[in-house]
């Protein structure tokens, strides 16, 4: 019984909509001007400040420089049915919400960066504290968005702590849709209950397969640690190309193993202590 | 518009004297026209016309297969030395350059915009590999791209979607994309697009004939400019290979 | 200059650098993970926590032994562990986003999160050795008599306990993750810690115990040193073995040669040969002691560039796309 996200790629045409207005509604900074070469793609990953990124792929025929298929598809937290983030929290401000979906409390994220490498999706990342300099502002005289002159609650608050997708937490709790899922202007991103989208992304995925595309869910009825994604993914490729994970791994559970490990040294070697500091 | 009453069969035949519906056959779908039959109409005025006939713009790369008259002959041009065109079929200049927008950026507005800024945040080209081997252009270069109006910079995307196009007697011809929405200003800045486009026009509505011109490219960054002033420093206009002034608009000839 | 004549395929390389003839396709050859924001700070307090831990194990096993010297070195443990228990803190607090909000981790306690169990490991160690600490100062005469209620038979085997834990948890923290080669040094990397940690512990407290006049308990220091010491390389080659292509980033390299020099010849071998040398050869006490210094050096500089290579090729290893779509289970 959870709210999230049924991506469908096939509908995206890279139009970026969602990753602008997620920015500006939740008022983040630009994450700084690279032009990448990567297609369409300057964005590159998701990051602290970027919590929507449409990724392009474009598919060469084998043995040939002709690109055949242009796909976009436009990645954001998976909102895990088992998170690792969440799981790694030492702080508890990783939480599950009243919709099923994961977040992060900002007022008690202490930035300590443990859920950093335990996403196994690597969507999380921190945010970089916020350090205005006098002689950037200047630069500009109009009143732009940049990391100086953002409002300095949002980032201020937002700095130093980790950042993701909120599931427009925020917006779910007045009753709106999330604001990539607005924006999309082919309803390519789909908001609602879960099990509804999962339904509804079975039949899509079935009539495409009936028109011949090779269509797959990504998230839906899997088998890893990670279980189920609430926001899911209808792909067209391998989820390699998107650079997904094929088989996801939540980190806890390389924990038993290790502290068994640990316990087993520990002891080994408190013997041979015990041997060579002879007891009284 | 065709429409037609569902129940008609395309062979029932047009009622003497009948109104409405009836008056027409069932092979006379267009029920808008007194007549039911489709027209081909042109508003009146136009100073070319009236029927289109397939013209190659100002510069090409190919003759015009269809007409001996390579171009519109009423386009409208302007033959000044601040003006320069390409040339007709110019060998200077034999790769396709074709503009258009692109989603995130359109204009100074939107580039003062960082969300939308960091999602283009250069200037570029998009070239085919081919053409990107034959110039030792890589991916993510700089590249020159000139006309006889004058040349800009542009980082250089080179990318399979990109084909050379195969076109009359089996020519082969490289076409360069260049989105013309950068300029001098704001959050993320490039060249001007319109610093390689020359102008003509379109004799009805003075369209600016700016979506297809032929074009140099090279690799590398171009030379400086200093500081043009508005009205003053008129760039100058490139000489060919050999010294010899570089043929203008209608001189170019066939 | 290329060898061949151009093709098309080599306008590619470049900012984009996508080659479609390497194998498993990825997306830009773009990471998949994201790379742990630990630097110097986070490193040291896995290299000094792990000594703590250690330290506590020493101060159980030297506090029962029927040796008096010994039992004095259990008193410097005491004291050192407790020094070490108050560094600790303000190296993790320096790493932190929002150092001001350190004490929320103290907000919960998670079981599956081997970081939470650590601040709480460090919380309850802390107890420990100050407890210790404070019976020690009963016992000189320098605090109150009543607190000799932090009794050694309680204190020191709790301290031993939570000291293990401590060393522990932090190879446990760094491979319960999604990066490929730590979590596929599950078992490898927390007995490494282990390890490694007693063997500082060993190092650091036979040069507190030789600056402190109490140079006798030192062979018995070395003896374990040298067992936790084998031990720990005998770990290092078998995870070399086990991480295969995954281990690149740790044991090929410049990092490869740098942890081979620092920790396998320099922070292992070479100390376990000067042990011997001590343990074998008849030599002037001033001599063994410089002997048993020097090796204790190496062992911590060993110990501190196998925690830092470790990060810094975890950090790699997260870069590394086509390792983290087959992650180890």
């Amino acid at each position: 019984m959870a709210n999230g996200f049924f991506t469908d790629t096939t509908l995206c045409i890279g139009c970026k909509a969602c990753e602008v207005a997620c920015k500006q509604w939740n008022e983040l900074p630009s994450d700084g001007l690279a032009f990448t070469g990567m297609s369409y793609d300057n964005t590159l990953r998701l990051s602290g400040t970027t919590w929507r990124h449409v990724a392009f792929v474009e598919d060469r025929e084998v043995g040939t420089t002709i690109v055949n298929r242009w796909s976009m598809m436009s990645d954001v937290c998976k909102h895990c049915t088992h998170a690792g983030c969440m799981e790694a929290c030492p702080t508890g401000a990783i939480i599950r919400n009243e919709f099923g979906d994961v977040y992060i409390q900002p007022d008690v994220c202490n930035g300590c960066g443990y859920c950093v490498p335990s996403c196994p999706f690597g969507v999380v990342d921190l945010i970089e504290p916020f350090k205005p300099s006098a002689a950037k502002a200047a630069e500009y005289n109009t009143a732009t968005l940049d990391r100086e002159r953002l409002s300095e609650g949002a980032l201020q608050s937002h700095g130093g702590i980790a950042g993701k997708c909120t599931l427009c937490y925020d917006r779910q709790r007045l009753g709106f849709t999330p604001a990539c899922a607005k924006a999309c202007p082919t309803e390519s991103i789909q908001f609602g209950n879960v099990d509804d989208l999962k339904a509804r992304a079975r039949k899509r995925v079935e009539r495409l397969r009936e028109r011949g595309v090779d269509a797959q869910l990504y998230g839906v009825d899997e088998t890893t640690s990670v279980g189920d994604l609430n926001a899911f993914f209808l792909l067209t490729q391998p989820p390699e190309h998107y650079n997904l994970p094929a088989r996801p791994v939540l980190p806890s559970t390389h924990q038993p193993a290790g502290y068994a490990a640990a316990a087993l040294a520990a002891a080994a070697l408190a013997v041979a202590g015990l041997a060579i500091f002879r007891g009284r | 518009m065709p429409d037609f009453p569902v129940n008609k069969a395309p062979s029932t035949p047009a009622k003497p004297g009948a109104a409405g519906l009836d008056a027409h056959s069932g092979a006379d779908p267009f029920i808008m026209q007194l007549d039911g039959r489709g027209q081909i109409f042109v508003a009146n005025g136009l100073k070319d016309g009236p029927l289109p006939a397939h013209y190659e713009p100002l510069a090409s790369v190919i003759q015009n297969q269809l007409y001996k008259q390579q171009n519109n002959p009423t386009l409208r041009e302007w033959d000044r030395s601040d003006n320069p065109y390409n040339g007709q079929v110019n060998p200077r200049y034999p790769y396709v350059l074709t503009t258009y927008r692109i989603t995130e950026l359109s204009g100074v507005y939107t580039r003062y915009i960082p969300w939308l800024a960091e999602l283009q945040p250069e200037a570029f080209c998009e070239i085919d590999p081919e053409l990107a081997v034959e110039k030792g252009l890589k991916n993510g270069d700089y590249a020159t791209i000139s006309t006889a109006v004058g040349e800009i910079e542009v980082r250089a995307l080179v990318s399979g979607r990109m084909r050379p196009l195969r076109i009359a007697k089996g020519q082969r011809v490289h076409q360069i994309g260049l989105p013309y929405i950068f300029g001098n200003f704001g959050y993320t800045s490039g060249d001007t697009s319109g610093d390689v486009i020359p102008l003509a026009m379109d004799p009805n509505v003075s369209i600016h004939e700016a979506k297809t011109l032929t074009c140099d490219i090279r690799a590398g960054r171009r030379a400086p400019r200093g500081r043009v002033a508005q009205d003053d420093a008129v760039p100058e206009p490139e000489r060919s290979r050999d010294g010899q002034p570089l043929i203008h608009g209608r001189e170019a000839g066939v | 200059m290329l060898a061949h004549p151009p093709s098309p395929d080599d306008a590619f390389t470049g900012a984009a650098g996508r080659r479609d003839n390497e194998p498993g396709p990825s997306y830009f050859e773009q990471p998949l993970l994201k790379r742990p924001h630990w630097g110097w700070n986070v490193i040291a307090y896995l290299f000094l926590g792990g000594i703590m831990g250690g330290t506590g194990l020493i101060t159980m096993l030297a506090g029962r032994s029927s040796i008096p010297a010994d039992r004095r070195l259990s008193r410097t443990a005491k004291f050192a562990s407790l020094a070490l228990a108050a560094i600790n803190p303000p190296l993790l607090i320096s790493h932190l986003g929002r150092p001001e909000r350190f004490l929320n981790m103290l907000r919960i306690v998670k079981f599956k999160s081997p970081m939470s169990l650590g601040v709480w490991g460090l919380v309850l160690y802390s107890g420990a050795a100050g407890g210790n600490v404070l019976y020690e100062l009963a016992e000189m005469r320098v605090a109150p008599r009543w607190l000799r209620i932090f009794a050694p038979p309680v204190l020191e085997p709790l301290q031993a306990l939570l000291g293990a834990f401590t060393a522990g948890y932090t190879g446990v923290l760094i491979s319960a993750t999604a990066i490929p080669l730590w979590a596929k040094g599950k078992r490898h990397i927390p007995a490494l810690s282990v390890c490694s940690g007693l063997a500082g512990a060993c190092a650091l407290n036979t040069i507190l115990a030789i600056v402190s006049g109490n140079d006798e308990p030192v062979e018995r220091l070395e003896r374990l040193e040298a067992v936790a010491a084998l031990a720990e390389l005998t770990l290092l080659a078998d995870f070399r073995r086990h991480a295969g292509a995954l281990g690149k980033p740790m044991f090929e390299g410049k990092r490869g040669r740098r942890l081979r020099d620092f920790t396998a010849i320099g922070g292992i071998a070479i100390p376990l040969l000067l042990n011997v040398m001590g343990a074998v050869l008849p030599m002037p006490k001033s001599l063994r002691n410089a002997r048993s210094v020097a090796a204790s050096a190496l062992t911590l500089l060993g110990g501190y560039v196998l925690r830092e290579t470790f990060i810094e090729a975890g950090k790699t290893s997260a870069g590394d796309p086509h390792a983290a779509f087959r992650q180890p289970e």
